[in-house]
Formats: structure tokens, C-alpha cells, sequence
């Protein structure tokens, strides 16, 4: 008897425990449907304008460098919306590669694409009140470049003097200037439209807040960033680090006001991506991109539990490839056959890209090239290279391949799609006997890649999330790591470097078109790198509680575009 | 006692300074630094070798390796924690925003645990087997079978999402700074982190309890008349209980290391999280500070335990 009762609280238990394991109906009660896809404006009516007063828009907090004391500069690789409410930027960027003025009036472009000349809103001020001047546009500038860890500044790269500011030979920049008060000017060396998209990603500082700091230690500066304020729509109201920050709007702004007053932005750098998921099906969060979600079926999951949400697939021109090293390696394993064209041809037709899409559904598309084939600036007459064993095959033959030696692939995302498609192409280059070893490389990946560079292929994001060309930077020669890698730096700066700057410095878009065709074209012949699949951006937001203008969402320019703050209100 | 104590003291500071040397060492053995650990490929790949040996120079970290120790050494032992390497951010102002979750979600944690765990251990060495016995036993075996990992991601589908009764996570929310509000975020998660505690306090409780119960000085108390109540409490618990107190106490150093898997699964910003984050970026200052804190702890409990010890138990002498 004793024991049937002692059973039967066990087996009451378990079943306790493992009831909540079920996911049972969504979180929200007001709809029933799941939305896929984002219409041209959300269906409901928007509810009165206190709403937007009242309630709170509630966003993720994520910084690389954790949220323990101080703000992460915007300057970094930033996933996190808190820039685009807080600052200004000269321009910014809108869908089809145009940039419309944000503090910026107006700015013109001499004949000859060098010399940019920027007009300053003459009502901007910072939140404390003080004037935004060329002074602060110049300083912030000069802080990008400087900056060691800056990720803008690869777009800004041909401004005058950028090349001494980098070699540690000048403090300052000679290309950019205060002309006066609400005038600025930059000179590049070379004719790089790439600057705009730059500009659009420097958040404009106010120069007065770093009296007597060394432009490289702004972005650690604390005195500032333990409560920064800039020039744009919000300033930030409470700070509790390392839980969360408020914003408020600021009615001090210079251009449209913010549609929605108060922000929240909770910190999720202790729980990570899986904390981020977890409060969006809670319908903790009201607007979620990055990494937590960048991924379709993560995504679905989200929107299943939680029928308020909405995803969006954002098109994108980041890619999924693989380049070669072509070398050599520390060690004495390098497989040099991939020197050979032909043997670069023959791997390409043993990778089924197909296949390796499929695992994001919706979200991928095989590759041809770097840039995306919806994107008005593919080659169209270029075809996806088929998955051939036997061409793959005739080719190995005809290069003398010696199939006793593997093909080592490098790879570093520790998810298991990466894992499945590692297991895709091994079995792909099997079947014409090709050994594939791949191995996932942890720790220090510059030294693996960079230094040791003990292997034949890698497999890494390429392309660029901003404008679909800018990846062929990597392969015009520009004396850093990856000329190391694929050498060949005259041949490439005939073909690529040339064809680079032609769009670069391209003033209409058929000239632009032109050169982006030829550098799709080279990419193709020689293969320095393979793309196997485009990936889209996946986005996702709470369309029963936030309106926003959806054409957001046509673009993937993360940081740099404007989000239309304006015209965003709480409905629900 | 007291000379004990000041000599226990005094042999502390030979044994820290040990310690920070095999954890200096140890995060010299890991591959590459806080700039290469931290900085993408992509970013890497633009930087000049001018360039990154600036951002080491300025940093610290060309200098030779008895140096490095020895800089950190000296700011420390003047009150400068120093600043983290990977996100600059001065490391008493991390400590002071971290530190006191810790101490809220392990200390609450392990006073429940304390608590509970002391009480029906004792309650089930009494009524061995009965069917209260056999839920208490049942429950110390799930107790520490079950991952806690699991155990978190239950509690949050079920109260969480499900019925809605708590946050999915975090510590605090606008106008919830104060305790009482934010017990709310509390509850899941020192559910979870009690919920191994207990079976483990409950477990050593009711064994010591059942072995001292055996004694012939407990047959002996009985004999004299006394009631069961006073026989288990006053002659059996206070002399199962010290061997108890240690295990409680040494576990006193998770109240500064916290526990990293409770703070991943809610999302808790505690001392566990940010020593996982500066070891897998090479933070070293971040990670020397850490370590040194939690490692003064460790010795502190052990000089503890050894008075709390001697306190329940006459027979033991300091000396």
C-alpha cells in the first residue's frame, strides 16, 4: 500500500514536470492567425495617441562589450537600436542605395567625386542644448578612423590622411574640414562613394563632452558613455546598469519628432539569445533583429507561441561563401592543388547549394555571386553552377589532382545548420573522392586564419549587409590580411581594383552597373571565393501593440538607415 | 579563539597570493589575448600590425609576463581594480552592480534552501520510513538529477509564458529597484537554484540524522524519560547538524562566484555571468579580480567552518 502511494506521487510528478514541457496555445488571446509576412500597413486601426504618450516601447539592450558600466560605442559592429534614437549622422541611408540629409541639409559632390561638401542643420543641438557645429561632425570623423576596433571606417577608408592617422604618423585627418559653423568638407585621395554609407554610420558626438581626449579613447571615455546624449529623436533617461535604460523623446529635436515617447531597452547579456527569445514569446520585446532571431526557423517558433508577432524576411546581400587560401600554410598540409582555377571549378560543382539553402527555408537562396540575384544589380546572365560530380570529376583529372590529400575546411559558427551543411558538402565531395575534412576553429580565430593559416578552404560571411558591392572590397587589393591569403595582388588590381573603384567613383547608375557586372564576372572566372548562399535578415515585431512604416524593411542597412522613428506609435 | 582566528587570518594572505599566480599563469596558457579573442575576423582583417601592437602596447600586454603581474599587483593592492580590456569599463563599478545580484539570488537561495532542506531532513530522519520519508527521499533524488538548466527552462514555459505569474527573466524593471518589487524576478530562479540545495541539505541532513539517532547516547536519553521531540532535537539534530554546517558553508562561495547556468537560463546580470564572459575574452583584470574575490571567500568559509564546528561541538579544540 505504502509503495502504490509512493508511486503514485512519483508519477504525479513527472507529469508536472514534463505538463510544462507542452507548448499549448499562444501567449495572446486577441488574434488567432500568424501573420508570415509584413503587409503594405498594418491592418489595425491605430488606437488613440495617448497610447504613444502612455505606454512604452520595449526593446533588447545588446552590446558586445557587455552592459556592465558604460554604452557601446556606435562605431563597433553595433546590434542594437539605442544609436539610431540617440544620434545624428550626416545622412542616412534609404533603400536602393540613395542617402537623404538627417543632420546633413543638403551636401553636394565636386566633378570629380573627391571633394564632399556637407551643409549643417542650423537648429540642430545636442540634448544639453549646445549647438551642433562642424567642429563636432569633424571630431566624431576623426574618432571613427582612429578607433582601432571601429567597424565604420572601412567605408571611409579613402579619405585624405586616413593612411597617416592609421600608420600612427598624424593625429588628425587632412581630408575633413570645418568650413565654418555649419559647413564641412571631405576630400578622399580616390573618387569612394562608399563615404556616404560611412557617414551614415557615424553617429555625430558631441565634441565638447571630450575636452583633452585622445580621439582613440572616446569610445572607452566613461565620463560619457556611462550616460551618453547626442543630437537625436530620444536622450536617455534612467540608467541601471546591467539591467536596463529608458529613453524618452527629445523635444528639443531638430527634425520630426519621435512618434512614441517613452523607450525601454532590457538588458539581455546575461541570458543571451535564448533570453531574447524567450521574452519576445512573452511578448516581453516589441521589436527584435541580430542574431537572436536571424534564423527562420527560430523565428517561426517565436511567432507560433506568440501570434502578436510579425516577422519579415529583410533581403540581403550577406553571403555565405567560402574562400581559398591560396599561399600556404605553417604546416606541411596545405593542399596547393587549390591553386589550380580548375580545381577551384571542381569543387564549386561538388557543392550542392540547393541543399545547403534549403536548411533556411525561405530565408536563402543558392548564390551565384556576391550579390544577391534579386538585387537590380545581378549579372542575370550568369547561371547557379549545378551540382556535377562527373564535371567535377573531368576537371580533378585534366589539373593532375591527387586525391590522397584532404581539403581542409575552416569554418567558425558553432550552430548545427553549420555542422549540417559541412556534412552536405563532405558527402557531396565523396562522391567524386575527394577527402573533405572540416573542423570548427574556436579561441583565437585571428591567429588561426591570419597566422597559422593552416588550411585550404574557409568558410565565412561575405558580402555586405549594406551595399551589395562594397564585398568585392575584399577582393580589390588594399594591403590588409586578405591579400596575405589569396596573393596575386597585381593581377587582382587590374581586374578587381580596377572594376572596384570604377563603381566606387560611378556618378549614374549604369556606369555603376557596368562595374559591378565585371566584377561578377572576374568572380566567376577565377573563383577566389564561392558563394554558396545568400542569406536574408529576419526581423520581427509586435504588430498589435507597434505601428511603423513597413518600407523599413526593404533594405538590410542596419545601423546606418532610417528607421522613421516618426511615424512608429503603440496601437495596443 | 582569537589567536586561532588571527593566525588563520594571517596564513590567508601567502595562500591568495598563490592563488593569483596559478590563475595569472593559467590565463597566459589560453590562446591569444583580449584583442584577438574579442575582435571579429572581419575587423581583424583591417587592422594593420601597426595597429595591433598599438592597441597591445596601450594595453599592457607586450610587457613581460612578471610585469604584467606585478603592475596588476601593485593597483590592486592601492585600491585600483583597473579596467576591463574588452570593454573599458572600470572593474569596481562592474563588481558593484554585479555583486549584489549574486548575493540576493545565492543568499535567497541558499537561506530557503538552508531552511527547508535543515526541516525535512530533519522530519524524514523522524519518520523514517513512512510515506513522508519516501516523497522526502523521491524528492532528494530528482533534486539532484535533474539539470538545472532543465529544471529553469520548465519553470519559465510553465509560470513565465504559460500562466503569465512571473518575468522570463532580468532583475529589476523601471520602479521595481526596490527589494519587495523585485522579488518577483527571484522567484523562479532561486526555485530552481533551492530546488538542488534542499535535496542536497535535505539528503546529508536526514543521513547524519539517522546515523546519530543510532548512537547509544540517543538510546540513553530515551531511557532517561525524555520525550522523542527533545531526544531528536536537542541530543540527535544539534550533533547531526555539523557536519551539515560545512557542506552549508563552504557552498558560501557561490554567494560572490554565483551560478553561471541559473543567470544564463533568466537572464540574471550576476557575478557568474561576467567571470564567463572575461575568461572566454581573455579579460584578465576582470578575471584576476573575480577569482581573487571568490578565492578569499573559499578561505574565509573554511576558517568558518572550522569555528561554527568547534562552537556546536565541545570536543573539538581550536588549538
Amino acid at each position: 500500500m505504502k509503495k502504490t502511494i509512493a508511486m503514485l506521487l512519483v508519477a504525479l510528478m513527472a507529469v508536472g514536470v514534463f505538463a510544462g514541457c507542452t507548448a499549448t496555445a499562444p501567449v495572446a488571446a486577441t488574434t488567432t492567425e500568424a501573420p508570415a509576412e509584413a503587409t503594405a500597413e498594418a491592418t489595425a486601426a491605430p488606437v488613440a495617441e495617448d497610447l504613444s504618450e502612455t505606454g512604452t516601447l520595449k526593446l533588447a539592450w545588446i552590446a558586445g562589450i557587455g552592459t556592465n558600466s558604460i554604452f557601446e560605442c556606435p562605431y563597433t559592429d553595433i546590434k542594437c537600436l539605442y544609436p539610431n534614437m540617440l544620434f545624428s549622422t550626416l545622412v542616412k541611408a534609404q533603400p536602393n542605395s540613395t542617402f537623404t540629409g538627417d543632420l546633413a541639409t543638403d551636401y553636394t559632390v565636386s566633378d570629380d567625386g573627391l571633394v564632399y561638401t556637407f551643409k549643417l542643420n542650423p537648429a540642430a543641438t545636442f540634448s544639453d542644448g549646445t549647438a551642433v557645429t562642424a567642429d563636432d561632425v569633424v571630431f566624431s570623423i576623426n574618432t571613427a578612423i582612429a578607433y582601432e576596433k571601429s567597424w565604420v571606417k572601412q567605408f571611409m577608408k579613402n579619405i585624405a590622411g586616413v593612411a597617416d592617422v592609421t600608420a600612427g604618423t598624424a593625429t588628425e585627418l587632412t581630408g575633413v574640414k570645418a568650413i565654418d559653423a555649419n559647413t564641412v568638407e571631405i576630400t578622399e585621395n580616390i573618387a569612394d562613394n562608399a563615404l556616404l554609407y560611412g557617414l551614415a554610420l557615424t553617429s555625430i558626438l558631441p565634441a565638447h563632452a571630450f575636452e583633452g581626449v585622445a580621439y582613440n579613447d572616446v569610445p572607452t571615455y566613461e565620463s560619457f558613455w556611462s550616460k551618453p546624449f547626442g543630437s537625436g529623436q530620444y536622450v536617455i533617461d534612467q540608467v541601471s546598469f546591467p539591467n536596463y535604460f529608458t529613453m524618452v523623446r527629445n523635444d528639443s529635436y531638430f527634425g520630426e519628432p519621435a512618434g512614441i515617447k517613452n523607450v525601454l531597452f532590457t538588458s539581455y547579456d546575461a541570458g543571451g539569445n535564448d533570453a531574447i527569445v524567450s521574452a519576445a514569446i512573452a511578448g516581453d520585446l516589441d521589436f527584435i533583429f541580430g542574431d537572436a532571431v536571424n534564423d527562420s526557423n527560430t523565428m517561426k517558433n517565436i511567432c507560433a507561441q506568440n501570434a502578436d508577432m510579425t516577422s519579415v524576411v529583410v533581403p540581403s546581400s550577406y553571403t555565405r561563401q567560402f574562400r581559398f587560401n591560396l599561399t600556404g600554410s605553417t604546416d606541411d598540409q596545405y593542399n596547393s592543388f587549390v591553386q589550380d582555377v580548375r580545381v577551384r571549378t571542381a569543387f564549386e560543382l561538388l557543392m550542392d547549394k540547393a541543399t545547403c539553402a534549403a536548411f533556411y527555408g525561405d530565408q536563402a537562396n543558392a548564390a551565384i555571386t556576391m550579390i544577391n540575384p534579386n538585387d537590380s544589380l545581378f549579372d542575370t546572365s550568369l547561371t547557379l553552377t549545378p551540382f556535377d560530380v562527373a564535371a567535377a570529376k573531368a576537371l580533378l583529372d585534366e589539373a593532375g589532382y591527387d586525391y590522397t590529400k584532404s581539403v581542409r575546411v575552416l569554418y567558425y559558427y558553432s550552430d548545427q545548420t553549420t555542422a549540417d551543411i559541412m556534412e552536405v558538402l563532405r558527402q557531396g565531395f565523396e562522391q567524386a573522392g575527394v577527402k573533405f575534412e572540416s573542423f570548427l576553429a574556436t579561441g583565437d580565430l585571428a591567429s588561426i586564419i591570419y597566422t597559422q593559416r593552416n588550411w585550404d578552404m574557409i568558410y565565412s560571411g561575405g558580402g555586405s549587409v549594406a551595399v551589395p558591392a562594397y564585398g568585392y572590397a575584399l577582393l580589390a587589393p588594399d594591403g590588409g590580411n586578405w591579400d596575405s591569403l589569396f596573393g596575386n595582388v597585381d593581377e587582382r588590381a587590374t581586374t578587381y581594383g580596377a572594376s572596384y573603384n570604377q563603381f566606387l567613383s560611378a556618378k549614374d547608375e549604369a556606369t555603376a552597373k557596368a562595374a559591378v557586372i565585371a566584377l561578377q564576372e572576374q568572380q566567376v572566372k577565377d573563383k577566389y571565393d564561392i558563394d554558396l548562399y545568400n542569406l536574408s535578415k529576419m526581423v520581427a515585431y509586435n504588430s498589435a501593440h507597434v505601428q511603423l512604416d513597413t518600407s523599413i524593411f526593404a533594405g538590410d542597412y542596419q545601423q546606418s538607415k532610417d528607421y522613421k522613428f516618426a511615424d512608429w506609435k503603440l496601437i495596443g | 579563539m582569537l589567536k586561532y582566528f588571527g593566525k588563520r587570518m594571517l596564513s590567508l594572505l601567502p595562500k591568495l597570493l598563490v592563488i593569483s599566480i596559478i590563475i595569472f599563469v593559467g590565463l597566459q596558457l589560453l590562446p591569444g589575448d583580449a584583442i584577438t579573442r574579442t575582435v571579429s575576423p572581419d575587423i581583424y582583417a583591417q587592422m594593420t600590425p601597426e595597429q595591433l601592437d598599438a592597441l597591445r602596447e596601450s594595453l599592457g600586454l607586450n610587457a613581460p609576463l612578471p610585469i604584467q603581474y606585478f603592475r596588476w599587483l601593485g593597483k590592486m593592492l592601492q585600491g585600483d581594480l583597473g579596467y576591463s580590456l574588452v570593454s573599458g569599463s572600470n572593474i569596481s563599478v562592474m563588481l558593484a552592480a554585479r555583486l549584489p545580484a549574486t548575493l540576493e539570488l545565492v543568499g535567497l537561495g541558499l537561506l530557503v534552501a538552508t531552511v527547508l532542506g535543515l526541516i525535512l531532513g530533519y522530519f524524514s530522519a523522524g519518520k523514517q520510513n513512512t510515506p513522508f520519508d519516501y516523497l522526502c527521499t523521491t524528492f532528494g533524488m530528482l533534486g539532484v538529477s535533474v539539470p538545472e538548466f532543465f529544471l529553469g527552462m520548465v519553470v519559465i514555459v510553465l509560470f513565465a509564458i504559460q500562466l503569465k505569474w512571473f518575468p522570463t527573466g532580468g532583475r529589476t524593471a523601471p520602479g521595481k529597484e526596490a527589494f519587495f518589487d523585485r522579488i518577483q524576478y527571484l522567484v523562479l530562479p532561486v526555485l530552481c537554484l533551492g530546488t538542488a540545495y534542499i535535496a542536497t541539505i535535505m539528503r546529508y541532513t536526514r543521513g547524519s540524522m539517522l546515523d546519530v539517532l543510532n548512537k547509544d547516547y540517543i538510546t540513553t536519553a530515551r531511557s532517561k524519560g525524555l520525550s522523542e521531540n527533545k531526544v531528536n532535537f536537542r541530543h540527535g539534530f544539534r550533533n547531526a547538524i555539523i557536519p551539515v554546517v560545512v557542506t552549508i558553508v563552504f557552498r558560501l562561495p557561490m554567494l560572490v562566484g554565483g551560478t553561471v547556468v541559473i543567470e544564463s537560463v533568466f537572464n540574471y546580470p550576476g557575478m557568474g555571468n561576467m567571470l564567463l564572459s572575461a575568461i572566454s575574452g581573455g579579460d584578465m583584470p576582470v578575471v584576476m579580480i573575480s577569482t581573487f574575490i571568490i578565492a578569499i571567500v573559499v578561505l574565509l568559509s573554511s576558517v568558518l567552518a572550522d569555528l561554527i564546528t568547534a562552537m556546536l561541538d565541545p570536543r573539538i579544540r581550536l588549538s
